[in-house]
């Protein structure tokens, strides 16, 4: 009985020390770590429509929807379950997890995201070869790499192979 | 011991073949007729302890189903693998249930998904369908669409085990009162004492396994893994990424091992420190409900920083770890967990005395040794019962190997055991993260992962926070797993239950229940038995919304007449 005692007033001690610890929120905001993920944001500037996002995202709410000479990237954020791998992906720093977290609301479409990009057609025969931007980055990447020919960069494979412009083996195999 | 010494230690008759899936795991290919045999000598001779089977479809590649037994031989660090071929012309196998009671449901879904039935089985009710799914539809199958929606079979009903004669049947559930999850327990009791039950859950399969078997590559996979449990995610992440490093052959640097242990025991202290806060609210002991989730609050900020979310890490990847600890980390961390571990301290010094808890915990829900080695329960329920097992000693994964640490057991088997082993395991873990941040050499966290190799098999355990979760994984030709199996911790605690429960009161279930740290999943039906005809009704949602409606009118009119 004594030991019951004893065992209720250090309880009754612990909480008078812990004193209030909730929060008046969200009258009283409360910030996210630094390193919080949250809603992922798109850069639209750099975004080059590659679609790796695409490709490794669980969910799979990211859809590429390539017409009328724009590719559409469409993000359902609704299903979006913040893993980050998105932004571990982009090869152009597009996309960063914002630290946005009170993202209810009543309209769907003001958490969707949809970024359009002007595609490439091949010179010759008019198939779709990538995004603009995408062989934009191809060229400076030749042209830092010391080459000056990208003129064949607007032509599709197929175009490439019947003009005799046929790249090394080894380039297919990495390319395929 | 390397599988490849082990082998040469094994003395079973010519019909069995033994071979080496990777170091930690022998398989043995067994004729059906000898499986019964060939576990029983695994069980006697080897020590081994069940802990699921895998069945697989492969009549597309090999023209037969497979069923896989996956036991874990702890005295020898390895993992041992009975594989049965079947012929889809007659899909049985002998049941190893009668002489492995913990075997029970892992062969009753391997009949609901693949459908290979275990002959003189126990209880050959369904398991994971629900009561609806039409007969001879087996959704793991590889013929079966991941999106596909058979028609319902209206006739399905639930078959209820007969109560003991002079019992009558109190329904819990299906929604848990106190968990506030999905699972039906049909108790059947004499007065106050509870003479046995029958449980119903797998009200929600998720599809998971089939998921990663038909649409997801092994990278998204991996966050598929991680959302099989809210609490403990990082545990099924990681099982899964070391299932698929065991079956390439993939060597992880060692700062990555490091890292995974560091963020596994993070979990597990959130982990308990929740657990404690819902026992005490489960008693009706909201003081300590209150302040064992205060103390748990600066951990989750903390996790926050470390990994980005407060749960979901998001940190696993196949070959290591996708994020290191930042720079000002260790500055971080420590003054955090200096401070749980006082206070945590503080708060076990003030209960250790309280009356009301010692009543409520000490000799309730007891679990003997024996059922607990039986149903081959795991993690804190076996160790609060004397159950010597762990997998971070017994199958040493990421960096536990060199890391000092005791295995926390208790000899009681009733909530007050279980209850102590977690709290000491807290603290275990306070240690091992201390010494992790000593101990981690500089280096690479990731390391390069070509192409994985089809038709390789890999065995991982992962010591979670409710216990061994344990995933097998057969890889595929199409970089993604072709038959990914899953045995949380739990589903074989929840086996033990009737054990517990034997003798008890009804008031000390949903306690001793919840001692287990359970992890269920969801429903919206539920079915009443009335008592005196013994009849079950089952309920639909918009009946019990029409009876929830006229019963708050009624207490609206009653308490207007008082007014």
């Amino acid at each position: 009985m004594f030991k019951h005692t004893i065992s209720e007033l250090k309880e009754a001690l612990v909480c008078l020390q812990a004193g209030q610890v909730t929060l008046a929120y969200p009258l009283q905001p409360h910030p996210a770590e630094e390193n919080f993920r949250g809603k992922p944001v798109v850069d639209f500037e750099r975004c080059i429509g590659c679609g790796a996002c695409a490709k490794v995202c669980p969910p799979r709410l990211i859809q590429l929807t390539d017409a009328d000479g724009y590719r559409e990237v469409s993000y359902t954020l609704g299903r979006c379950t913040y893993c980050g791998s998105c932004r571990d992906v982009c090869p152009a720093q597009a996309v960063q997890m914002s630290p946005l977290f009170e993202t209810a609301t009543p309209q769907i479409e003001d958490i969707n995201i949809s970024i359009r990009l002007k595609l490439l057609t091949c010179r010759e025969c008019g198939e779709t070869i990538a995004t603009q931007r995408m062989a934009k980055r191809v060229e400076n990447a030749l042209h830092e790499a010391g080459y000056s020919h990208t003129e064949n960069v607007n032509l599709c494979l197929s175009c490439k192979r019947k003009l005799g412009l046929n790249s090394p083996a080894w380039i297919q195999e990495v390319t395929r | 011991m390397l599988a490849q010494q082990f082998i040469s230690k094994i003395n079973l008759n010519g019909k069995t073949r033994l071979s080496c899936a990777n170091p930690n795991t022998i398989m043995v290919d067994v004729p059906a007729e000898e499986l019964q045999a060939t576990a029983r000598y695994v069980l006697n001779e080897l020590h081994g302890r069940f802990i699921s089977s895998a069945g697989a479809d492969k009549r597309d590649i090999a023209g037969s189903f497979e069923v896989n037994q996956v036991f874990g031989l702890d005295q020898d660090k390895l993992f041992m693998v009975l594989r049965t071929e079947i012929e889809p012309t007659q899909p049985v196998i002998p049941s190893i249930t009668p002489f492995i009671p913990g075997a029970n449901w892992a062969e009753r879904e391997v009949r609901d998904l693949i459908g290979v039935t275990p002959t003189d089985h126990p209880d050959p009710r369904r398991l994971v369908l629900p009561d609806d799914w039409p007969e001879g539809v087996y959704p793991l199958r590889r013929d079966f669409r991941y999106n596909e929606h058979p028609a319902a079979n209206s006739d399905g009903r639930w078959k209820m085990r007969t109560p003991p004669p002079d019992s009558s049947v109190l329904p819990i559930g299906p929604f848990f009162p106190t968990l506030e999850e999905p699972v039906f327990i049909n108790l059947f009791v004499r007065g106050e004492k509870i003479v046995g039950l029958d449980y119903r859950g797998f009200f929600n399969h998720r599809g998971i396994e089939k998921m990663a078997d038909a649409e997801l590559t092994y990278q998204q996979a991996i966050y598929l893994a991680e959302r099989i449990c809210g609490i403990c995610g990082t545990v099924h992440s990681v099982c899964y990424c070391q299932a698929v490093e065991e079956a390439a052959g993939i060597q992880i640097p060692e700062r990555a091992l490091y890292l995974r242990s560091f963020y596994l025991e993070l979990e597990r202290v959130h982990s308990h420190l929740l657990w404690i806060g819902l026992a005490c609210h489960f008693i009706g002991f909201d003081t300590l409900f209150m302040q064992a989730w205060r103390i748990r609050e600066p951990f989750m900020w903390l996790s926050e920083y470390l990994t980005g979310a407060r749960k979901t890490y998001g940190i696993a990847a196949i070959g290591g770890v996708l994020r290191d600890i930042p720079q000002d980390g260790p500055e971080r961390i420590h003054p955090v967990i200096d401070r749980i571990e006082k206070e945590l301290l503080a708060v076990v010094d003030a209960i250790q005395g309280d009356g009301s808890l010692r009543q409520r915990l000490l000799g309730t829900g007891v679990l003997s040794n024996e059922y607990a080695r039986a149903y081959c329960v795991v993690g804190p329920t076996a160790r609060g019962s004397g159950v010597d097992i762990d997998a971070r000693r017994d199958h040493p994964y990421a960096a536990y190997a060199d890391l000092d640490f005791e295995v926390c057991v208790e000899q009681g088997g009733d909530n007050w055991a279980r209850t102590m082993v977690r709290i000491r395991e807290v603290l275990e873990s306070i240690k091992i993260i201390r010494q992790v941040l000593v101990k981690m050499p500089a280096g690479p966290i990731k390391a390069e992962v070509d192409e994985i190799p089809p038709w390789k098999v890999g065995v991982s355990s992962v010591e979670a926070p409710r216990g061994e979760a344990n995933h097998y994984l057969l890889t595929g030709p199409v970089q993604r797993a072709y038959r990914w199996r899953v045995r949380a911790p739990s589903y074989n605690n929840l086996q033990g239950i009737p054990a517990m429960l034997q003798g008890q009161n009804i008031a000390d279930a949903p306690i001793s229940v919840g001692s287990l740290d359970p992890c269920f999943s969801c429903t919206e039906r539920m079915g009443v038995i009335d008592q005196d005809s013994g009849e079950v009704r089952v309920y639909r949602q918009a009946e019990l919304t029409e009876m929830f409606i006229a019963s708050r009118s009624h207490e609206r009119r009653s308490q207007a007449k008082k007014g």
